[in-house]
């Protein structure tokens, strides 16, 4: 039977992949009889979702970039077609 | 200029298509750029601009122009990270570490204290509680680089262990080390905030 601090650390050391199998049912079946690791757990995805959500919104409420970035970005490019900007 | 208008423009190298497309989604590639890495971010959305060029002709409109951009972004960082790794400090897994997690376990590993609730319930609450939003930015703005990386790379960017470890350039385990402490100082962190109202 694992530890609380086992199962916690199971859970902080996953990345973006399923548990194995071992690893999910030693969890689930603590989970069944610890209340204090099902509230952590659920203080964990909380966390996981913030900072997911956290990184969304920074990016949905990026600024627009200057004239001057935009230009330094096309002069790389070197694109064949000059044609003059379009109204944003 | 509608979306379809502006691939077809990109696919024809059209300078104004690219300005439009710069304007529009540029700020939001390089600030995916930057939360993975502040120092790499403009040189990589240069470089990822330039592989639009190179692979627009492949863009089959499976997601949205911007998901799209924004993934080259994040690529073409995870690429420079890969070139730079001299300038990204991994700390050893056998560095003395002062876990504070491990403190909140007995020597059987159960808990000393009784846990405690959050009054935060959902993510959208956490982030409008601006003082922990800020004490958040804080503690990950402050973390070593190989923690702060397999965090934002984890739990912002959804990235695989193994585009993880190929990035860091660094073994599995050793990944998972440093989630774990980036994660439990973390944890702490908002723990004591719930309690007290401090970072």
């Amino acid at each position: 039977m694992h530890s609380c601090k086992e199962i916690c650390e199971i859970t902080l050391k996953q990345g973006n992949e399923p548990l194995s199998w071992k690893s999910y049912f030693a969890r689930f079946f603590h989970l069944m009889i610890c209340g204090h690791c099902r509230l952590a757990l659920k203080q964990f995805r909380l966390m996981k979702a913030a900072l997911h959500k956290q990184h969304i919104n920074t990016i949905e409420k990026a600024s627009h970039v200057s004239d001057q970035q935009v230009d330094q970005w096309i002069s790389a490019l070197e694109l064949p077609n000059t044609s003059p900007p379009v109204e944003h | 200029m509608n979306e379809q208008a502006l691939i077809e423009g990109l696919k024809a190298s059209n300078n104004a298509a690219y300005r439009l497309a710069m304007h529009q989604y540029g700020g939001a590639m390089l600030a995916a750029a930057r939360q993975i890495n502040q120092n790499f971010a403009e040189d990589a959305v240069q470089e990822a601009w330039q592989a639009v060029c190179k692979s627009i002709h492949q863009f089959e409109g499976r997601s949205s122009l911007k998901t799209w951009l924004i993934t080259i972004a994040m690529r073409s960082t995870y690429s420079m990270l890969r070139k730079n790794k001299h300038w990204v400090n991994i700390e050893s897994i056998d560095q003395t570490y002062d876990d504070p997690y491990s403190k909140l376990f007995d020597d059987r590993g159960h808990w000393k204290d009784d846990a405690h609730s959050w009054n935060i319930d959902s993510p959208d609450k956490l982030l409008e509680a601006h003082a922990m939003k800020d004490c958040m930015n804080k503690l990950i703005r402050s973390l070593p680089d190989g923690q702060r990386l397999a965090l934002t790379l984890t739990d912002f960017q959804s990235a695989t262990p193994e585009v993880i470890c190929e990035t860091l350039n660094v073994p599995n385990n050793h990944y998972r080390v440093l989630l774990h402490r980036a994660r439990s100082r973390l944890y702490q962190m908002l723990n004591h905030f719930e309690q007290t109202g401090d970072c």
